[in-house]
Formats: structure tokens, sequence, C-alpha cells
């Protein structure tokens, strides 16, 4: 598993440019435009970087070769959530410098609904590796990406039908949404992390079913 | 080291069915033609495909990843992502085996003249091919399975190729290789035994030395075919000037025979005949 970590390093280094160019915007968001979208940023760009891996691994059939070393599919897999986490990791210690500086540089001082909205940030952006993780490793870096939007489109639609027909099933969305809301902070980032955490298990189970069925 | 029995694998449009085996100290090729089933044998020794029946033994073991500490491999069509250059291979190497020889590894590099900080999407295919036997040479290997690792090489790259492995094969006298090549000249200069393959079975295992010593083509005419011996042919096949027959018994008939033409088999002969022959 060490050596897939090194191979998963050692490429993002070989797109320390791109790397550079997202601190500088980081930097731009954090200082001159909403120092709130940094975590989101950061977050989505290096959930990105560890998806991209996995192209590089498949890029000019790859796959056949990396299995003959000495690792299993499951470490293959497991390492592939260590790198997403390293990478979510830096996101927090990167956005946390960002933003404190920025906050000192305001003159603002950080509140709790502040906190509350950067954990659900992060824990938003483990969601969305958990949901992208498997779809890359079942369908590719080409089809990955139709399935990755498929699948984000599905939730979105979901979403809506089920506004349309909550208030046929007596439903009442915004007091649910209230009663969501009027919750205690601690609790409702209890509950998000318990959902990311279920969100999480569940794709890694799939992940590795996944890599465990391919043929290479 | 190495025993393959009754492995099974089908498509939809091709079937394998394989019994195989190596001893320590031994070079076994695999030679057949394209899609004869080659690739099928090494991709489900090294459990990159799920084969349908069968076992496949390793030093007496299933495959493992602790296993594949002792296995190089070279694979035709596949190797590290071209994103990396040598030196990212080089610490990858050193994070994954044990007995990775970090000085063998760059002394062969420096051998073969490539750069350590150049992507391998760069480089030519010869340069790309060194890498992939450079790569199953340096970490201690008992076993090497090499699927075409000679490809794209001119002479002068493949003899360098070759003494390697018999530098390889030197250095202990328990270690094996699995190679399968379609320069049947490198195998016959390194082979101890050989098996070939056609439309996914086995149709035939020899050791070199019977293959180089005992087995020739006859050339005869139709009379000269009509008064022969046939009990000691194999194959035999039409042509514009009459038959010619594949034997394992070549001294049989130069002595018996004088009067017809005798050539020295090789492997692309051998492998022509007992595909194309009846």
């Amino acid at each position: 598993m060490k050596g897939l970590l090194v191979k998963d390093f050692r490429l993002l280094k070989g797109q320390s440019r791109f790397f550079g160019v997202i601190i500088v915007l980081a930097i731009l968001f954090a200082f001159v435009f909403e120092p709130q979208f940094l975590f989101s940023y950061i977050g989505y760009m290096l959930s990105l970087f560890t998806i991209s891996t996995i192209s590089y691994d498949e890029y000019d059939n790859g796959y056949p070769f990396l299995f003959t070393l000495p690792i299993t599919r499951k470490e293959y897999v497991l390492e592939k959530y260590l790198f997403a986490l390293v990478m979510i990791i830096a996101t927090v210690i990167i956005s946390l410098s960002l933003y404190s500086g920025s906050m000192i540089l305001k003159n603002v001082s950080l509140t709790s609904d502040m906190i509350y909205f950067i954990i659900a940030n992060i824990l938003t952006i483990c969601m969305l590796v958990a949901i992208m993780l498997p779809l890359q490793l079942k369908f590719g870096s080409e089809k990955g990406r139709i399935a990755i939007s498929v699948v984000i489109g599905i939730i979105i639609v979901l979403g809506i039908v089920f506004i349309k027909v909550a208030p046929k099933l007596h439903v009442d969305l915004t007091s649910l949404l209230n009663s969501i809301f009027s919750l205690n902070g601690i609790i409702l980032m209890l509950g998000i992390a318990a959902l990311a955490v279920i969100v999480i298990i569940i794709s890694m189970m799939l992940s590795i079913k996944i890599m465990k069925a391919k043929e290479f | 080291m190495l025993k393959i029995s009754n492995l099974q694998k089908k498509y939809p449009n091709f079937s394998l069915q394989c019994d195989l085996e190596i001893a320590p100290g031994e070079i076994v090729g695999l030679v057949g033609k394209n899609g004869a089933g080659k690739t099928t044998i090494f991709k489900a020794c090294l459990g990159l495909i799920n084969k349908d029946e069968g076992d496949i033994q390793f030093f007496d073991q299933q495959l493992s990843s602790k296993l594949k500490q002792d296995i190089g491999v070279v694979l035709a069509d596949s190797s590290f992502s071209g994103y990396l250059t040598i030196k990212d291979i080089l610490a990858i190497l050193q994070s994954s085996y044990q007995q990775f020889q970090q000085t063998k590894f760059l002394e062969y590099c420096q051998r073969f003249e490539l750069p350590l900080n150049k992507k391998i999407k760069d480089f030519s295919t010869g340069m790309k091919v060194k890498l992939k036997v450079i790569v199953a040479l340096s970490h201690g290997a008992k076993l090497l399975i090499l699927d075409e690792p000679t490809t794209g090489l001119d002479v002068l790259a493949r003899e360098d190729i070759l003494d390697l492995l018999r530098l390889f094969m030197m250095e202990d006298e328990n270690r094996s290789i699995l190679i399968s090549s379609h320069i049947a000249s490198d195998l016959e200069g390194l082979c101890d035994r050989l098996y070939m393959i056609d439309k996914g079975k086995i149709i035939f295992e020899e050791t070199m030395d019977t293959l180089l010593n005992d087995y020739a083509i006859l050339k005869v005419s139709e009379s000269q075919y009509a008064d022969l011996d046939k009990n000691y042919i194999l194959k035999q096949q039409h042509t514009d000037f009459g038959y010619e027959l594949l034997t394992k018994e070549k001294s049989y008939y130069l002595e018996n025979f004088p009067q017809i033409v005798i050539e020295k088999a090789n492997i692309d002969k051998v492998i022509t005949m007992m595909v194309k022959g009846e």
C-alpha cells in the first residue's frame, strides 16, 4: 500500500503547476472575495486530484501491470480512500490557514454558524468523493465523468420530485426544514457526519466489490 | 516453481485449457501465433483475470500479494503510468518490494541510457521495453514471467536483454523464467523447454535440446513420399514440389533414407508444421 501512496503523491507532484493555480485562486477567494467558499473550492479541486489518479493508473492500459505489484485489489481501493483522506486533511489545513489569515486581516471574529458552515462543507466534499470514487472505478475515466454527471443529475431530479410530491403526501417541507435548522448546531453536524460515514462505508464496500470483479 | 493444472477460461469466441509446469532453474518458453492464448495464460497466472476452472500454484502456494514479492513481471501491453519518471518508479519500487536493489536498478538504467527525469510517455518504444525488463529484474525475484519482453527492440538491444536474463539465471540456480516471444531465435538460444499453444490448447511440449537435435523437416517428392516409412512422421504438409514432413527421429531418416533432403528443425518451422500440418 505504501508503494501506491508514493505513486499517487508522485503523480500529484507532476501536477504542481495546476496546484499552484489553485492556491493563487484560493488566496483571491480568501482575501478579495468570499472566504467561506475556500473550503468548497479547495476541497473540490483536491478531490478531483484523487479521482484523476485513477485516470493516470488507467492511462495506456496501466492497470494490468499495476496489479502485478505486491498489492491486492482491496489494498488498491483502500489506498484511494486514504489518499482522499489526506487530500481532505490538506484542504482543511490550507483552507483554515487562509481563512484565519483573512479573518485577522478583516478583523472579523469567527461565529459558531461559520464553524458549522465549514464543517458541513467538508463533510459534503467527503460525500462527493465517496460518490465519485466507485463510479470512476466502475466506468473508467471517460465514461466515469458521464456517470458522475448522471448520478448528480439523478440526485437533483429526485430532490425536485420530492419537493413536488411532498405536499401531496401531506409533508410540510417548510416546517421540516425549519425543524432541521432549528436543531442544535452540534446535533445537526453529528447528523451530517453520521450520514457521511454511512455514505463512505457503502462507497468503500462498493468500490472493493467493483475492483474485485474487474478483469484486466 | 509454477504449476498450472487444468486451467480453463472461456470467452464467447475463445476457450483456454492448459497444463504447464516450471521447475526451479528452468527457462520455459511459450510460443504460438497471435491470439493463441499466451497472454491469457500469463494473465490468469497473475490473477488479472478470473479463471473458470483449475489450479495455479507458485512455490506450492496460491498467488498472494506476499508471493508477488518473488515474481518479476513484464507484460506486453502494460506498464507503469506514462506520467511517471524513472525516479518516481524507483521510489515506488523501493516502497513496494522488500528486496528492491536500487544500485542494480540504476546501473541497468545507465547501461541502457534511460533518462531518470523524463516522463515515460515520452520514451521510445525500445526504451519502454528496456525499462519494463529492468523493473522485473530489480527486486530479487525468484521467478520471472515475461510476455514478449523483446518486442520492439533492435537486434543488439535484444541480445543485451537476453544477456541480462542469462545473468539473472546464473546468479541463483533455483530461479526460473517463463517467457513468450514472437522471435523464435531469442527462445532457441535461451530456453530449456518449450510449450506451443494453438487455439487455447497446448499442442506441443519439448525440451529445446530434443527439438533442435532430434526434430527435422524432410522434404520429399511425391515418389519419395510413397516409398517413405511414415511411422515416425508427426505432421505433413503438401507443397509444390511434394511434401514437407516433421519428424522427431532425424537420425533414423538420415541413416535409412540418405537420398532425401533433411533439414534441421527450428521453432518457427515446428510451429508452422504443428499448426498448419495434417
